[in-house]
C-alpha cells in the first residue's frame, strides 16, 4: 500500500510537472511580454490556487469537470468517460495547484531579462518565436528550472484538491499524502512515520534545488 | 539615398517633433540626454511606434503614418549598437557576431564570421565569453555582429560612454574605418562635441524634443543658433574659444561636466525628459 501510494505520487507529480512547464512557461511568456487587456487579471487568476483553500479550488474543479459540470458533462455524454476518482484527476488537482509556482517564478525570470537584448534580436532580423528560444529561454533557465522544481514538490504534495476531484481510493487515487492522512486517522502511526519522513527528505531536496537556482537568477 | 524622416510622439509630457535627412554621411545627433535623441533611434529602428510620420531608408519607406505602412523591426535590417552594447551573455564572441546573419548555410557563416572576426580584430577570441573581454573588444563585437548582415544604416547610440579615454579614441578610428569599408549612413547619438567634431560630417542638435541647428561641426561651433546651444557646446560665451574645441583633453572632460550640471540645473523640460528616460528604461516596445 505504501509503495503504490509512493509510486502514485511520482507518477502523478512528473505527469503534472511535465504539463505544467511548457504552458507555465507559455503563459509567463504571455504575461511578461504580451500587451492585452485583462492581463493582470489572468495573472491573479491563475495566482489564485496557491492561496486558495485546496478544498475550494477541487470544488471549482467538480463544478467544471465532474459529470455534470460544464465541461466534464459534454465530455461524458460523448465518450462516457468522466474524470472523478481517476489517477488523471490527481494529475490536473496538482496541474492546477502547482501551476502557479512555476508561472510566477518564469515570468520574474523573464522580466529580469535586459529587454535591450531581445530588441537587439528584433533589429537583427530574428522572429519573436528564435528570440524566445535563443535569446530569453536561456537567459531565463536558471529561473525555469527553479520554478519546475518548486511545481514538482507542489505537485508531490498536493493533497486537498486531489481528495476532491480523484478521492481517496486505496490503490486507485490515494497518493502519498492521503495515505498518511489514511494511516494517521486508522492510528497506524509507524506506517505514516516513513512515509513522512521520506516527504520531507524529497520536499526539501526540492526546496534546495529551487534556492541554488533562483538565488543565481541575477 | 540616406536617411529622412519625420517623427511626431508624446511619451507622458515629453513631445518629440523632429524632422531631418541625411545623405550617405555620417551624422550625428547631439544634445543632452532626454532630449529625445535614442528615442529618435529606436524609431528609426522600429523598436517603437511613432504616434504620426515616416521613416525612409536608402529608398524604402519603413514607416508611414499617411500610407499605413509599418515595417516590422526585423525587417527593416538596421545595425544599432547600444550604449552598453547589448551582446548575449550566454554566446561566445563567434557566436554573438553569427547571430547577425540570418539564414546562410554553415560554411558561408563560417566565413562571413572569420572575416568580420578579423576586420574588428578580435581573433583569437572565437570562444571567449562577452564577460570575458575588455570593454573596447565588446564594442567591436557589437559592431561586428550589427554589421554581418549588411544594413544599410547604422546607428551608434552613445558608443563611447563607457569606455576609457584611450579606448574611446581607438574607437574613432575603428568607427572610421567602418564608414570607409561598408559605404553606409552612420547616425551617432552622442553628448560630448568633441566626438562630432572628430567623426561626424553633420551634426543635428537636439533640445527638448526638438531639432534646434543642424550643419557642419564648424559651422555649429562658429555660429551656434542662440543660447541653448551655446550652452549645449558647454562654451557659454559663443564661439571665441576655450579649450573644448581643440582638445580631445581634460578640456573636454570639463566640458562635459559644465554640460551635465547645466543639465542638472536646466528648467523648462525638466520633468517631461525625467519622464523619457524613465520609458525609455522600462520600455514600451512593439517588436
Amino acid at each position: 500500500m505504501t509503495l503504490f501510494a509512493i509510486r502514485l505520487s511520482l507518477q502523478v507529480a512528473v505527469t503534472a510537472t511535465c504539463l505544467i512547464v511548457p504552458v507555465g512557461i507559455f503563459l509567463a511568456y504571455l504575461l511578461a511580454r504580451g500587451k492585452f487587456r485583462g492581463k493582470e487579471l489572468l495573472d491573479v487568476l491563475l495566482t489564485l490556487p496557491l492561496v486558495l483553500p485546496p478544498t475550494v479550488t477541487g470544488f471549482y474543479l467538480v463544478v467544471v469537470l465532474g459529470r455534470n459540470g460544464v465541461i466534464g458533462s459534454p465530455i461524458h455524454a460523448l465518450t462516457g468517460w468522466d474524470i472523478m476518482f481517476t489517477w488523471e484527476a490527481a494529475v490536473l488537482a496538482s496541474f492546477i495547484v502547482a501551476m502557479p509556482l512555476m508561472v510566477k517564478t518564469a515570468r520574474a525570470a523573464f522580466e529580469s531579462v535586459d529587454r535591450q537584448l531581445l530588441d537587439v534580436s528584433a533589429t537583427l532580423g530574428h522572429s519573436e518565436l528564435t528570440t524566445l528560444l535563443r535569446v530569453l529561454l536561456p537567459l531565463s533557465r536558471k529561473g525555469l528550472i527553479a520554478g519546475a522544481s518548486l511545481a514538482f514538490a507542489r505537485a508531490l504534495g498536493e493533497f486537498g484538491a486531489t481528495l476532491m476531484l480523484a478521492g481517496n481510493i486505496p490503490g486507485k487515487t490515494s497518493t502519498a499524502p492521503l495515505a498518511i492522512y489514511n494511516f494517521a486517522s486508522n492510528g497506524d502511526w509507524s506506517a505514516a512515520n516513513g512515509l513522512v519522513l521520506l516527504f520531507t527528505l524529497i520536499s526539501g531536496l526540492f526546496l534546495y534545488i529551487a534556492n541554488r537556482y533562483s538565488r543565481r537568477l541575477i | 539615398m540616406g536617411i529622412s524622416l519625420t517623427l511626431k510622439k508624446q511619451i507622458g509630457r515629453f513631445a518629440l517633433d523632429v524632422s531631418w535627412e541625411a545623405g550617405d554621411e555620417l551624422v550625428a545627433l547631439f544634445g543632452f540626454s532626454g532630449a529625445g535623441k535614442s528615442l529618435t533611434l529606436r524609431l528609426i529602428a522600429g523598436l517603437m511606434r511613432p504616434d504620426a510620420g515616416r521613416v525612409q531608408v536608402g529608398g524604402a519607406p519603413f514607416f508611414d503614418s499617411a500610407a499605413g505602412i509599418d515595417v516590422r523591426a526585423r525587417d527593416r535590417r538596421l545595425g544599432i549598437v547600444f550604449q552598453d552594447y547589448a551582446l548575449f551573455p550566454h554566446m561566445t564572441v563567434e557566436k554573438n557576431i553569427a547571430y547577425g546573419l540570418n539564414g546562410s548555410g554553415a560554411g558561408e557563416r563560417k566565413r562571413l564570421v572569420g572575416e568580420m572576426m578579423a576586420r574588428f580584430r578580435l581573433d583569437g577570441l572565437e570562444r571567449a565569453m562577452p564577460s570575458e573581454i575588455s570593454g573596447g573588444q565588446k564594442q567591436r563585437v557589437a559592431l561586428a555582429r550589427a554589421l554581418i548582415g549588411r544594413p544599410a544604416l547604422l546607428m551608434l547610440d552613445e558608443p563611447f560612454s563607457a569606455l576609457d579615454r584611450p579606448i574611446r579614441l581607438q574607437m574613432r578610428e575603428v568607427i572610421r574605418e567602418v564608414r570607409s569599408a561598408f559605404g553606409i549612413p552612420l547616425v551617432l547619438v552622442t553628448h560630448d562635441f568633441s566626438e562630432v567634431e572628430s567623426l561626424a560630417d553633420r551634426v543635428i542638435v537636439y533640445a527638448g524634443g526638438r531639432v534646434v541647428q543642424t550643419g557642419a561641426p564648424a559651422e555649429v561651433r562658429a555660429r551656434p543658433a542662440g543660447a541653448q546651444v551655446r550652452e549645449l557646446l558647454g562654451t557659454g560665451r559663443g564661439p571665441a574659444g576655450d579649450g573644448v574645441a581643440a582638445a580631445d583633453g581634460a578640456a573636454a572632460e570639463a566640458g562635459a561636466a559644465a554640460v551635465a550640471g547645466a543639465a542638472a540645473a536646466a528648467g523648462t523640460h525638466h520633468s517631461g525628459e525625467h519622464q523619457l528616460e524613465t520609458v525609455l528604461s522600462q520600455g514600451e516596445s512593439h517588436v
